[in-house]
């Protein structure tokens, strides 16, 4: 089955369940109104924040060669050992390398979408290496050997009492369990793994140019564990995450923490510039960053899209897409979930099988009014079709039906002569069509409104005169 | 005094030409009732959104040129749609970014096409909306008048015009209807639970009538409200307009 | 050539044009609520703030206070010992609370190992920064002890002064000593440990310390 028919089919799933619905409205619920009230409280003006925000990136997108330069000259000072990736194979590769050379048995890891891009689970699965992770949503997801519903909440979809059953089969514990009970359990689970995995495997939500610093956001504390007590640290990172200054984090910490999650700032924001120092008491003793491309530099060299490569993975246009709402985040089959996925995607992993997702919106544009950058999300949905359209991977039946339609639609009197054939074909299609593509088809009126409003020109030619009072 | 008269070209959408003419007929109604004379070519057919937001560009072009000849003598252009006057405005600047000829005429177009609730809040015309009413009402913006034209309130500084309205605030944050053109017919299943989720919001047992200012909104929430057996009409507002200015 | 050259190239290929860098911009452009900077005003909004993030706030106004403050809250700690980076600021407090030394060992003297770090109850360590603002404290691996100390325990005590006490995070990043000085690693954290990955319900001490006091002295 290709994508389109997997993503059809899993949508007309999702959208009937209504308990999977109620789950995901309460958790959007409860996000909504923490971003509301922190919005308020924090920003005096947040248009102003996010257009400034959007205008810093797009600044260090402009720059980008030059800053990924600086970045790797600032941090290999000290002592950060910086990595290139131009795809998930060679990021695979290195990270297999580090393991080889340190003769790692276990691995930890904090949340990062990039590992999910780069499919590093399933790759350190199959190398038999012991791999955890940390970060409360992921390691649900992972006990249930599932992938993560949402960027930034991973186990939206499960309700207390599914974690509950859960942990009580993989960890043993009773069955009965609050969120707190459930969050001391995983802590407890994890902890003889932190102290004792050899290497921490984290993403990073800034690269820092002018300090040669990555930045972690995050509220656990696993991710601060993941770099302090292992004895190597690597940390994959998508070329797009590039701040020039440490100081721009002053604007994107909060903003960052105010879309994500509705706080002020994240309960931890790391900045990593390298390895333990000689005069420090501990840290990992060798550190290294991975510097992915993955397709990046072929969004970037389109002026169109390059825009979205500003984006902070926050999640906040999963929240607000009544898309992602109905169908959930693992319907989408992708890394990334989401308008921010359907934008992405087709570029990552090919217009061929992923240009469905382009489709999979109604243009409301909620997305693009929450970025916290300013992306235009649904108008590059747009610019999806047309390049999916440009690359012949609409599906040839669209294709004919709009050539038809635009036919039509250029010329009145075509249009007039065809609309009884239309009816008819409505009428005999309708019977046999699903019921809710059935209510889908519109029922054509007896007359269309150019033919009534000529027959009534022609009987009262004054109409347009007479003042209706 | 037909020459003080504004002269105003209507914009009929295709999903009205076709499945809802009466929604027209309430536009040229309330119009006149505003003072203007109502002009129609009947060349007309669509804006080419459609074909537009299937991606299909080449086959939106031919229709959007079409759309820009038939209405190049104009004064003012009112469309009962906010999406239909969104793809004039906002989008056929990008259909046409590389044809310097087309894109001048795309100017003038933007500069006096509007939506009839963005037409009508003109202070002469808002102060002759006159009436009386005892329904209760809600509204549901389109997404594309609110975000792509800036059309927030609009139809409430309308309606408040008619005497005796109650506004009923939906007990939910606005959300998509689930329309999106093609998208209901590509994804049907979700466009219908967004449907739902959308008149869910409407849920007060005192509602009359749905007010909304887009035809695909209109289309699509009626075809949902039939299912579930939603009680209270959806109404364009010209012809919630046209029946409480009697 | 390598995967650098090639992404680097790829990059340069389309970059159209490398404009100037505009500036950050200032805090107050965007932020609502900045504080003033009267110090007596910066720790109300501190504690505040501080306080709505589930920190435990103390302050007193002399080292001695300071000591028999931080032994109290250690009352309450989940057991008998504790580590502490042996800054100035904690000798200086040992100095005038002789009981408090013996309690507290340095992990960075004794080589520890993360595995036996379970033993300590609570770390004690300074901060460079408070961040008024945001209730947040800013440390340096180099001067607090390190990395492990502030996480791994499950009560993490902070002592500062009130001269570490800015508006907001502008200021520390604007801080012309911020980024001098041989530290590895910095952190800012803005209340205990937190989750909300279950139903979105908030709970404290999901993998970092479960609580988190600071001992502020103002003269």
């Amino acid at each position: 089955m290709n994508e389109s028919r997997v993503f059809l089919a899993k949508a007309q799933q999702k959208s009937a369940d209504e308990i999977h619905r109620l789950k995901i409205q309460k958790a959007i619920a409860t996000y909504d109104i923490k971003v509301k009230s922190t919005k308020n409280r924090q920003f005096y003006d947040w248009q102003k924040a996010r257009k400034k925000a959007a205008q810093i990136k797009d600044d260090a997108l402009a720059n980008l060669p030059d800053l990924l330069l600086q970045f790797e000259e600032n941090t290999s000072k000290n002592g950060t050992h910086v990595l290139w990736a131009e795809n998930a194979l060679q990021a695979r590769q290195h990270i297999r390398d580090i393991i080889k050379k340190h003769h790692a048995e276990k691995i930890v890891k904090s949340k990062s979408m990039t590992t999910e891009e780069i499919e590093l689970n399933e790759f350190l699965d199959e190398m038999g290496v012991e791999n955890w992770e940390s970060d409360l949503g992921e390691f649900i997801v992972q006990l249930a050997n599932e992938k993560p519903y949402h960027i930034v909440t991973p186990a939206m979809h499960k309700s207390q009492a599914e974690i509950a059953e859960l942990f009580s089969r993989k960890l043993g514990i009773p069955a009965t369990g609050s969120a707190e009970e459930l969050t001391m359990a995983a802590r407890a689970a994890l902890r003889q793994t932190f102290v004792t995995a050899d290497i921490g495997i984290t993403g990073a939500n800034f690269i820092i140019a002018d300090t040669g610093a990555i930045v972690m956001t995050e509220n656990e504390g696993n991710g601060r564990l993941c770099m302090a007590c292992p004895k190597v640290h690597i940390a994959i990172v998508g070329i797009e995450k590039m701040l020039p200054r440490l100081s721009d984090l002053a604007l994107f910490l909060p903003l960052l923490a105010t879309s994500g999650t509705g706080q002020q700032l994240s309960c931890y924001n790391s900045i990593i510039r390298g390895p333990k120092a000689a005069n420090e008491a501990d840290g990992p003793e060798k550190m290294v960053v991975i510097l992915l491309d993955n397709r990046r530099s072929e969004i970037y060299a389109q002026d169109k899209f390059r825009h979205v490569l500003r984006c902070l993975r926050c999640g906040a246009c999963l929240n607000a897409c009544p898309v992602f709402r109905t169908v959930g985040g693992h319907t989408y089959g992708t890394a990334y979930q989401g308008p921010i996925g359907s934008v992405l995607t087709p570029h990552l992993r090919g217009m061929k099988n992923w240009s469905h997702l382009a489709h999979a919106s109604s243009l409301c544009g909620a997305c693009s009014d929450v970025c916290p950058v300013d992306i235009d999300l649904h108008h590059l949905l747009l610019e999806n079709r047309w390049q999916a359209e440009k690359e012949k991977t609409t599906p040839f039946i669209w294709q004919i039906a709009i050539k038809i339609w635009a036919w039509l639609h250029t010329n009145r009197l075509l249009l007039q002569f065809v609309r009884p054939i239309l009816k008819l074909g409505i009428a005999i299609i309708k019977p046999v069509l699903p019921a809710k593509k059935k209510r889908r088809l519109p029922q054509l009126a007896k007359k269309s409104f150019a033919q009534m409003w000529t027959t009534a020109a022609t009987k009262s030619p004054k109409k347009d005169a007479i003042s209706h009072g | 005094m037909a020459d003080t008269k504004t002269k105003v070209a209507i914009f009929i959408p295709c999903l009205i030409d076709q499945v809802m003419p009466e929604i027209g007929f309430a536009m040229a109604d309330v119009l006149r009732k505003l003072d203007c004379s109502v002009e129609y070519n009947p060349q007309q057919t669509c804006c080419g959104q459609p074909a537009f937001n299937a991606g299909q560009r080449i086959e939106a072009k031919r229709v959007a040129r079409h759309f820009i000849e038939t209405f190049s003598d104009a004064e003012v252009v009112v469309s009962p749609s906010g999406s239909c006057t969104a793809m004039v405005r906002k989008f056929f600047p990008i259909l046409f970014e590389n044809d310097e000829v087309l894109l001048q005429e795309v100017k003038s177009l933007q500069k006096k096409t509007v939506e009839i609730s963005e037409f009508i809040c003109h202070e002469n015309r808002l102060k002759k909306i006159k009436g009386q009413s005892r329904k209760c009402i809600a509204i549901h913006n389109s997404c594309h008048s609110m975000r792509e034209l800036g059309i927030t309130n609009q139809i409430e500084r309308i309606v408040a015009h008619i005497d005796g309205v109650k506004i009923i605030p939906p007990n939910a944050e606005h959300s998509c209807c689930g329309f999106g053109g093609l998208f209901s017919f590509k994804m049907p299943d979700i466009a219908v639970a967004m449907a739902k989720t959308r008149l869910d919001a409407f849920a007060d047992p005192d509602l009359d009538i749905v007010i909304s200012n887009d035809p695909g909104c209109i289309q699509h929430l009626r075809a949902e409200a039939v299912a579930i057996g939603f009680k209270p009409r959806i109404l364009h507002l010209v012809e919630f307009l046209q029946a409480e200015m009697k | 050539m390598n995967s650098k050259d090639k992404i680097i190239n790829k990059l340069r290929g389309f970059d159209s044009a490398s404009p100037e860098l505009i500036p950050s911009p200032k805090d107050n452009e965007v932020f609502a609520d900045y504080p003033e900077t009267d110090p007596q005003n910066l720790i109300a909004v501190f504690e505040k703030q501080f306080a709505s993030l589930k920190g435990e706030f103390y302050q007193v106004n002399s080292l001695q206070q300071a000591g028999n403050t931080l032994l109290a809250i250690l009352k309450s700690a989940e057991g008998e010992k504790y580590c502490a980076d042996f800054s100035p600021i904690f000798s200086d407090m040992c100095a005038a609370v002789p009981d408090l030394v013996a309690r507290f060992e340095n992990p960075a003297l004794t080589h520890k190992k993360s595995t036996d770090f379970a033993e300590y109850a609570a770390g004690v360590s300074s901060a460079d920064f408070l961040v008024a603002r945001t209730g947040s404290l800013i440390l340096r691996s180099a001067a607090a002890g390190g990395r492990r100390l502030s996480v791994l325990p499950p009560l993490h005590i902070v002592i500062a002064t009130h001269e570490h006490l800015v508006s907001s995070l502008d200021d520390v990043f604007s801080a012309e000593n911020f980024t001098s000085g041989d530290w590895s690693y910095g952190t800012i954290i803005s209340g205990p440990s937190r989750t909300s990955d279950i139903e979105k319900i908030l709970v404290l001490g999901a993998h970092g310390p479960k609580r988190l006091a600071v001992i502020l002295i103002t003269d």
